[in-house]
C-alpha cells in the first residue's frame, strides 16, 4: 500500500475545506487536500448543462432522501464541491438566527458581533458582488408583484466577479472555490489529491493517525498529524461513521425543502442569457423565501406540468414564462446511514406536516405575488393536477398539499454533525473539534446546529474561517 | 464484443420508455424527424447505471417488470407496442399516485424530458422541434 503524509489533511475541497486549506497553508502548515471528485475548471462545462451534471454532480444529480415525500438533493462532487454547481448567492444570516444556534447547542464565543468580522473577510476575499447591469426582467417582475402587495424584496449578491468589456457590457464569472480559495491554498504550498475517496480514518486513543483512501482503484494510506473533515452534510457523517465515530453523527440532518412552479405572463419576462435572477422576497424570512430561478427551456420543461397536448406550444413561447420557487426552513430532522454490504448512503428525512403547511403558505403567497404581477397561468406543483388561472384556486390547493405527490428538492443540507459545548446534542465542540479527539475536526455545513434560513455558502465560509483560525492558534 | 442479454434488454426498454417520454413532451404519437432520441436514451441509461445501486437497480427492475407487465394488459411487451399505446400505458402508471410509481414515471418523464430538451438546446437544435426562431 502506498503511503503519503501531511501535517494537516483536509478532506473535501468545497467552501469549508477550501477555506481551511487556504488559511492553514498560508500559516505555513504542510497541507494535503483530499477530494473525491475530479479537478475541473469552472469553464469545463456550461452551467446547468448535461456535461456539468456528468462532471461535477454526485450521481449525476440523482440523490434522494426517503420519507412520505422523497426529496431530491444535489451534491457537488468535484474540486470546489457545491460552490461549483450552486447559484452562488451570498447572505449573512440574521443575528437572531445565530443567537438561536448559540443557545440551542451552547456554542462558545458565538455572539453575532464576534462573527461579523468573519463574514466581512469572506465578502472581501471571496469576491461577493451584485451585477452592475441590473438583475433582469424576472427579478423586476418579482419586485413589482411584491411591491403591489407591500412586501419587501432584496437583490442578493453572489460569489461572482463582473468585468466591463470595451463595449461597456459586463461579463460575469463565478467565483467558486476552484477559482478562489483552492488556488490560494495551492499557491501557499498545499497539495491536492483529486479523484481520491476516503474510506475511513484510523485512530487510537482519541487521536487520528491517518486515513485509508481509494485512489485509481487502489487502497493507499495517508499519515496525518491532524485531519479536518469538510465533505459536506451527507458525506462528512458517512466518513465519521465508517470510522466508528457515531456520537451525534448523522442523526440530525436538516435541509431547506424547495418547490418550484412555472408562471406565464402576457409580456416577455424571461431572458435565459441573463442567468440566475437574484431578487428574493425577504418579507417572510426566516421561515420562507420566495424567488425566481434560472429558466432555460430544459428547466422550464422540467418544472412545467405535463398536459395532454405536450409542452411544445408553451415552450415555443418560453420568453413569457419563468420558474419561481418557495424555499422553506424545514422542521424535519433526518438520519444518514450506510447500507450494509452496498456501503451506499440511506438518507431518511420526514417532510413534516408543519413543513407542508409552511410550503403551502409560501406557495399561496407566491401565487398572490405572481397573479398581482400579471400572471395568466401558474403551474400546479401537485403531479397530474391542472394549472391555476387565479390566486384563489391556487390558495385552495396550497392549504392542503399532499404528501408524496410534489417534486420537492434541495441543495441546502446541514446540521448532521452539530457543534457546541452541549455534548448531549453535538458531535463536536464549539469550534468543530470532534468530541473525544484531540486532532480531528469537522468544518463544513454539518456543524450548523439548525438552519441558517438563507443560502448557506456564506455562513459555511465564515464559520470555517472562524474555526480554522482557532485551530491554527490565531 | 456482444452485450450481455440483460443489458441489451435494458437498453431496449429504456429506449422505449424514453421515446414515450419524448412523445409525451411533444404531445404526438410519432417521433419522425425528431433528433436526439437515441442520445437521450443513452444518457438515461448512464444515469441509471450511475445512481446509487439500490436506487438504480430498483428502477432498472421496475423498468424490466413494466415492460413485461404490459403483455398482460396490452397484449405485448411495452417496447413492442406502438407509441400511442405506450403513451397510454405510461399514463396509467402516472395515474396510480403512489410513491414508487411516481418515482418511476418521474424518472423517465421529468428527467427524460429535461435531458431531451438539454440535448436540443446544447446542440442548437431547438428549431427542429419548436420551429424557427426559438
Amino acid at each position: 500500500m502506498n503511503r503519503t503524509s501531511a501535517d494537516l489533511v483536509v478532506v473535501g475541497s468545497g467552501p469549508g475545506g477550501a477555506m481551511t486549506a487556504a488559511l492553514a497553508a498560508e500559516a505555513g502548515r504542510d497541507v494535503l487536500i483530499v477530494e473525491e471528485g475530479s479537478n475541473y475548471t469552472i469553464d469545463s462545462a456550461p452551467s446547468f448543462s448535461l456535461a456539468e451534471m456528468d462532471q461535477k454532480y454526485r450521481n449525476g444529480g440523482l440523490n434522494v432522501t426517503f420519507g412520505q415525500t422523497n426529496i431530491t438533493y444535489l451534491e457537488g462532487r468535484c474540486v470546489g464541491g457545491g460552490s461549483e454547481i450552486n447559484a452562488g448567492l451570498y447572505h449573512r444570516p440574521l443575528a437572531t438566527t445565530l443567537e438561536q444556534w448559540r443557545e440551542f447547542t451552547r456554542i462558545a464565543d458565538f455572539a453575532p458581533a464576534q462573527l461579523w468580522p468573519h463574514f466581512e473577510a469572506v465578502e472581501r476575499e471571496c469576491q461577493v458582488a451584485s451585477f452592475p447591469g441590473g438583475n433582469g426582467p424576472a427579478s423586476a417582475l418579482l419586485r413589482m408583484g411584491a411591491g403591489k402587495l407591500g412586501w419587501s424584496t432584496r437583490e442578493i449578491a453572489r460569489f461572482w466577479r463582473y468585468d466591463q468589456g470595451a463595449d461597456g457590457a459586463f461579463a460575469g464569472r463565478r467565483q467558486s472555490m476552484s477559482e478562489t480559495l483552492v488556488p490560494r491554498a495551492l499557491r501557499a504550498g498545499a497539495r491536492l489529491l483529486a479523484d481520491t475517496r476516503v474510506l475511513r480514518l484510523d485512530h487510537r486513543g482519541g487521536r487520528v493517525t491517518g486515513l485509508v483512501v481509494l485512489r485509481g482503484g487502489r487502497r493507499e494510506q495517508i499519515e496525518a498529524k491532524r485531519v479536518v473533515v469538510c465533505a459536506g452534510a451527507v458525506q462528512t457523517p458517512r466518513i465519521l461513521r465508517r470510522s466508528g465515530l457515531t456520537h451525534n453523527v448523522g442523526d440530525s440532518l436538516r435541509l431547506h425543502p424547495m418547490i418550484r412552479v412555472t408562471a406565464t405572463f402576457r409580456e416577455e419576462i424571461n431572458d435565459p442569457a441573463f442567468g440566475v435572477p437574484t431578487e428574493q422576497v425577504d418579507q417572510f424570512k426566516p421561515d420562507l423565501t420566495l424567488g425566481c430561478s434560472y429558466s432555460s427551456i430544459p428547466h422550464l420543461a422540467l418544472w412545467m406540468g405535463a398536459e395532454q397536448g405536450g409542452k411544445r406550444d408553451r415552450l415555443r413561447d418560453y420568453r413569457r414564462t419563468g420558474i419561481f420557487y418557495v424555499a422553506a426552513v424545514g422542521t424535519g430532522v433526518g438520519t444518514i446511514r450506510d447500507l450494509p454490504v452496498l456501503g451506499e448512503p440511506l438518507v431518511r428525512l420526514p417532510l413534516t406536516g408543519d413543513d407542508l403547511a409552511r410550503i403551502g403558505e409560501g406557495l399561496s403567497k407566491l401565487g398572490q405575488l405572481l397573479f398581482a404581477a400579471g400572471a395568466v397561468e401558474v403551474s400546479n406543483p401537485v403531479a397530474g393536477e391542472a394549472a391555476f388561472r387565479d390566486a384563489a384556486a391556487l390558495e385552495a390547493t396550497a392549504r392542503k398539499l399532499p404528501q408524496g405527490r410534489m417534486a420537492v428538492s434541495t441543495i441546502h443540507l446541514f446540521s448532521s454533525c452539530p457543534m457546541g459545548d452541549d455534548d448531549r446534542v453535538t458531535a463536536t465542540d464549539s469550534f468543530g473539534r470532534v468530541h473525544g479527539f484531540s486532532n480531528l475536526y469537522v468544518n463544513d455545513a454539518s456543524l450548523f446546529p439548525m438552519s441558517p434560513a438563507v443560502n448557506p455558502q456564506g455562513t459555511v465560509l465564515a464559520i470555517a474561517r472562524r474555526n480554522a483560525l482557532r485551530m491554527l492558534g490565531g | 464484443m456482444s452485450k450481455n442479454p440483460l443489458r441489451a434488454r435494458l437498453d431496449t426498454v429504456v429506449r422505449a420508455l424514453v421515446e414515450t417520454a419524448i412523445a409525451d413532451e411533444l404531445g404526438r404519437d410519432d417521433l419522425d424527424g425528431v433528433p436526439f432520441v437515441a442520445e437521450t436514451a443513452e444518457v438515461m441509461t448512464r444515469r441509471l447505471l450511475g445512481m446509487q445501486r439500490y436506487l438504480g437497480g430498483g428502477l432498472m427492475m421496475m423498468s424490466l417488470a413494466f415492460d413485461a407487465g404490459t403483455r398482460a394488459t396490452d397484449g405485448a411487451a411495452f417496447h413492442a407496442l406502438p407509441l400511442a399505446r405506450r403513451r397510454r400505458a405510461l399514463a396509467r402508471v402516472r395515474g396510480l399516485q403512489f410513491g414508487v410509481a411516481n418515482s418511476f414515471a418521474d424518472f423517465y418523464g421529468k428527467l427524460g424530458g429535461f435531458t431531451f430538451w438539454s440535448h436540443l438546446e446544447e446542440n442548437h437544435a431547438l428549431d427542429a422541434v419548436l420551429g424557427k426562431g426559438s
